[in-house]
């Protein structure tokens, strides 16, 4: 039976669409069906509020069909899924706080909130690596004394001298409430007396260089989480939309987030819900 | 070689829980060592290869200033060797090569002590990247002694980097050798 404008009227309450690249499903509300969905990898799916929608990746299509035969008893049939490619884009993204790197699917990503604290942005490792490190997909699991100011390698001494100032207040055990901030504030001042000594900072890269050296053998690490020095800022980065989040491909620059109240912190205390930001 | 040697760079980032490239910067010394196939010769004491010998003499070395002296072992190729145990790899001798790669770490306050029985593939290319060091190449010469080419040209290559030459007698004077060059050097 079709309605006035020609559409097929169905009884069914499961609907699957193709919506940039993902399915958009949605279905009445079931907790074992939202099990099912959350049982597909973190980065696959995502709920989306606005349309009271799952947002799945196209290649667990027969997976969602089968979640769906099997709660709602609904065959939803064959869904058309056209290659789709997403577009490069350039974006300013307003972080206000990145997580540390976890793994999902063939590799780790951080998940990052946006000033309506949502979880907007994804920052795969390598990308964030490759900006705080200076090299993407770098085979070691602790950050360089670069990375620890999250500063390039040919920082120069005033740029190294200020991410410090920048840092320590951030990191500041007084300020900071993540476990590990005391920590981080000896490892940041660790790191800038090597970096803000030119004799020791030149030892420092030759060592890196032979460290270097020896990492060229390896093929593969284990990722145990990489953690960005900053966690807030303007980003402006080249990426892509997938699952209604932006995926950072690269980035072009990052800028502290200013008011005249402060400098935008981030951090996130240990058994608190949501992190929790500072203006210094 | 899977061994770390007490008192090596490893060792000591282990101990530290700091990367290696950290402890490099406390580092005043790099010996760079000939692992080319002529150090497999076993003329030196109790049978053993120059290699064992040199091997034995480095970890005393390491073991005595910790994390002071970083390795590199050469034949063909470079290795950086952060635990302390120059790794055999035989081959030819490419000395210019060696030193190339061993440059990066020529900064303030560095020591150079390069230990061979002497003869680089290229003996020219050899003391022209030798002549680019801002630091004294110190030589340890450890050859046989009835072969005076390969310590004479060890001798030449300190010389034109202001550096001092020594023969040890088949590397079983090693340690006190560079001691003795650590010591001296200025």
């Amino acid at each position: 039976m079709y309605d006035l404008f020609g559409n097929l009227i169905t009884n069914r309450k499961c609907r699957i669409t193709v919506q940039n690249g993902a399915l958009q499903v949605i279905t009445p509300y079931n907790q074992q069906f939202v099990a099912l969905v959350k049982s597909l990898p973190a980065g696959a799916r995502r709920f989306d509020p606005a349309n009271k929608a799952w947002l799945v990746d196209t290649q667990y299509s027969r997976q969602v069909r089968d979640y769906i035969k099997q709660i709602y008893n609904e065959d939803i049939g064959d869904i058309s899924i056209s290659d789709y490619k997403p577009q490069t884009e350039t974006r300013v993204l307003d972080v206000w706080y990145i997580g540390r790197t976890k793994p999902s699917g063939d590799e780790y990503v951080a998940n990052a909130m946006n000033a309506n604290k949502e979880w907007a942005f994804i920052f795969p490792e390598r990308v964030l690596k490759e900006w705080f490190e200076g090299v993407g997909n770098i085979k070691s699991n602790s950050p360089t004394l670069y990375g620890v100011l999250g500063v390039h390698r040919n920082a120069s001494s005033d740029e190294i001298k200020s991410a410090y100032r920048r840092l320590v207040k951030q990191w500041h055990p007084d300020v900071c409430k993540e476990p590990d901030a005391q920590e981080t504030f000896i490892k940041i001042k660790e790191a800038y007396e090597i970096l803000s000594v030119p004799t020791s900072k030149a030892k420092y890269d030759a060592g890196l260089a032979f460290e270097a050296s020896l990492q060229d053998g390896l093929k593969t690490y284990d990722s145990t989480g990489y953690r960005s020095p900053l966690r807030c800022g303007y980003v402006l980065a080249e990426g892509y939309e997938q699952l209604g989040r932006f995926v950072v491909e690269k980035i072009i620059d990052w800028r502290d987030i200013e008011t005249d109240k402060g400098t935008l912190t981030a951090s996130w205390p240990a058994g608190a819900n949501q992190p929790v930001w500072t203006w210094i | 070689m899977n061994a770390i040697i007490p008192g090596s760079l490893s060792a000591i980032a282990k101990q530290e829980n700091k990367s290696i490239a950290e402890t490099f910067v406390n580092a005043d010394c790099i010996v760079i060592v000939d692992t080319s196939g002529s150090m497999e010769n076993h003329d030196s004491r109790g049978g053993k290869s120059r290699y064992d010998v040199a091997c034995e003499e480095l970890a005393e070395l390491q073991n005595s200033y910790p994390g002071k002296i970083a390795v590199l072992s050469f034949s063909d190729e470079t290795v950086f060797c952060p635990n302390g145990v120059p790794i055999n790899l035989s081959g030819t001798t490419d000395m210019a090569k060696a030193l190339q790669f061993a440059k990066i770490a020529d900064v303030p306050g560095m020591q150079f002590v390069l230990i061979s029985d002497g003869y680089p593939d290229n003996e020219a290319e050899t003391l022209q990247v030798a002549r680019t060091y801002k630091n004294k190449i110190s030589t340890i010469y450890v050859g046989p002694e009835n072969n005076p080419a390969g310590r004479d040209f060890l001798y030449r290559l300190a010389q034109e980097t202001g550096g001092k030459g020594i023969t040890a007698d088949r590397a079983q004077e090693l340690k006190s050798g560079i001691e003795k060059l650590m010591l001296t050097a200025g």
